[in-house]
């Protein structure tokens, strides 16, 4: 057993006795990842927002019922996917017909530009933001499956490994979906002449 | 290495995972052939892209649920206080069952037709628990000795209260194990039986409306997994107020209900309970809920559900729908009709998780 991997078991256990704060670096740990992982699934960035919360919320409340026979990302990972899905389920059964037709864009949460941006000029900005658009559309047409491994792996950093221990998938099948993943976002940045 | 072989390795050179010869090869013919090398751009480009798309979770995130979390610490440390201030759920549940049994005695009457099948039914479900719990089948099932002695007690009253014409002439060695653990449970358990007329019990009652399709998930997996779509908690004689909540389950019902019905602890006062507050009995019963008291070990429920246990409770899920019916049968002292409840279910694609809780009450 790595470091890493030690301190959160030791995270988990303080956190499942109720230190409030062990869960906390838990939390801090993973946030990024759930976040845009749910992002992926709900498209939207305030329902996105809650999710993630009642994910994380349903985590702590639940560890009790965490063995630990997987990993503590695994398990916090099927809690938000299963969250957001539920999510999705139920807001389809409320959905009404809309007054107007969708636009193609409306899904896509808006742009926050940041004060810190390295570029000064406004227009340079405006282009950063439009691009990251651009690539976050393209990114949102993936498969979900295609979707969460290119989160996992070019976004969040996890390794081959870990991704397959989250994922339950052989190295083989991870590195090839990833393959077709990155393919498929590449293709979908060529057609949108980003790159 | 041929221009092929080199675009399978660009994204491992990109991301920096070649090494040795490999890495010297690749780079040596990235820099010779255009084409490679454009295709390594555009892959670096690509990836690039990606990690700037990547979106920044706003910081309330982590506040709302560290505050979340304080708070809910704080409410199960009540929840923890309460539980061990009032008499915990078993044993009431043991009380009303002991005192359910005992009407014939106490000159009381219930006002379920005598000869219903499903009085029946659930006689027979009882003789056959009581078969299970003294070791007369399936050995696979039998609890350990310590917990046969409480489940008995539950079960003996259970048997006698079957209407006397219905009431075998001759013990058999089952009833008489039973009535022995009876025995034994109530030297266990001295405040609680036999229980004197005059006292009254609460009841809390409230529920989780889950779907069938959720709830099938959950059985299969975890409790974390059940979706909480509606929230339900009994509070004033006869009326509900339902609440959209997704949150926890305990620490709500006691606040959503501080002020317990009164009932008088005998057939009719648990007929009027399961009736008027638990909406679900009318078909929509999915699971028991049981806090983690050792006298709430249930080899029956132990047998027929998957428990799943928690920081603080067990939670039941039944395998089907008819199990569940069978102990809420069981809970109610073998009063109630179960067959409506079946259809009701059947045609109703959703279940309710109805949780009763029975506690003493002065």
């Amino acid at each position: 057993m790595n470091d890493e991997n030690y301190n959160e078991n030791e995270l988990v256990n303080k956190a499942r006795k109720g230190d409030g704060d062990a869960f906390g670096q838990l939390m801090h740990r993973y946030n990024s990842f759930i976040y845009n992982v749910v992002i992926g699934l709900v498209k939207n960035q305030y329902d996105a927002q809650d999710i993630t919360q009642e994910s994380f919320f349903k985590a702590y409340r639940s560890l009790g019922s965490f063995r630990g026979d997987s990993k503590f990302s695994s398990w916090l990972y099927r809690i938000a996917v299963n969250t957001a899905k539920d999510f999705i389920r139920s807001a389809s059964r409320r959905r009404t017909l809309p007054l107007e037709p969708e636009s193609d864009d409306d899904d896509l949460p808006p742009m926050q530009i940041k004060d810190d941006s390295p570029m000064s000029e406004p227009q340079e900005v405006l282009e950063a933001e439009e691009r990251k658009n651009a690539v976050r559309k393209a990114i949102s047409r993936l498969s979900d499956n295609h979707r969460e491994i290119i989160i996992m792996r070019d976004i969040e950093g996890y390794s081959y490994e870990e991704i397959g221990e989250i994922l339950n998938l052989e190295l083989g099948t991870v590195k090839s979906r990833i393959n077709r993943a990155r393919n498929a976002v590449k293709e979908e940045l060529i057609k949108m002449k980003i790159i | 290495m041929t221009c092929k072989q080199v675009e399978a390795l660009i994204p491992d050179f990109i991301c920096g995972d070649l090494e040795g010869d490999e890495l010297d090869i690749v780079r040596i013919h990235i820099e010779e052939c255009s084409d490679c090398a454009k295709a390594a751009e555009l892959f670096k480009s690509t990836i690039f892209l990606i990690k700037e798309s990547a979106y920044t979770p706003p910081e309330e995130i982590e506040i709302n649920v560290k505050n979340r979390i304080t708070e809910y610490n704080k409410r199960q440390k009540i929840v923890r206080l309460a539980m061990r201030y009032t008499a915990v759920a078993a044993v009431a549940a043991i009380i009303l069952s002991v005192t359910l049994s005992r009407l014939p005695k106490m000159g009381m009457k219930s006002t379920m037709p005598e000869s219903s099948k499903d009085y029946q039914a659930a006689a027979e479900m009882y003789s056959e628990d009581i078969d299970m719990a003294s070791g007369k089948s399936d050995d696979s099932v039998i609890p350990e000795a310590n917990q046969i002695a409480p489940r008995a007690a539950m079960m003996a009253p259970a048997q006698q209260a079957v209407p006397e014409e219905e009431t075998p002439t001759a013990k058999s060695e089952p009833e008489l194990a039973a009535e022995e653990a009876t025995a034994a449970e109530a030297a266990l358990v001295p405040k609680a039986a036999p229980a004197p007329e005059e006292e009254a019990f609460g009841i809390m009652t409230y529920g989780l409306n889950i779907s069938q399709e959720s709830a099938d998930e959950a059985v299969e997996e975890d409790f974390s997994d059940v979706p909480v779509v509606e929230y339900f908690v009994s509070q004033d004689e006869g009326s509900y107020e339902s609440y959209y909540y997704s949150g926890d389950i305990q620490p709500c019902a006691l606040y959503a209900m501080p002020t317990p019905v009164l009932v008088r602890p005998n057939a009719d006062g648990a007929e009027y309970l399961i009736k008027n507050y638990s909406p679900g009995f009318e078909g929509k019963i999915f699971a028991i809920y049981t806090t983690g008291n050792e006298l709430q070990e249930d080899p029956v429920l132990t047998r027929k559900f998957n428990k799943i246990e928690n920081e603080g409770f067990n939670l039941y899920f039944a395998k089907n729908t008819i199990d569940v019916l069978e102990a809420v049968g069981r809970a109610s002292g073998g009063n109630y009709p179960l067959s409506g409840a079946e259809s009701a279910v059947k045609a109703d694609g959703n279940m309710y998780i109805i949780i009763l809780e029975f506690f003493k009450y002065k």
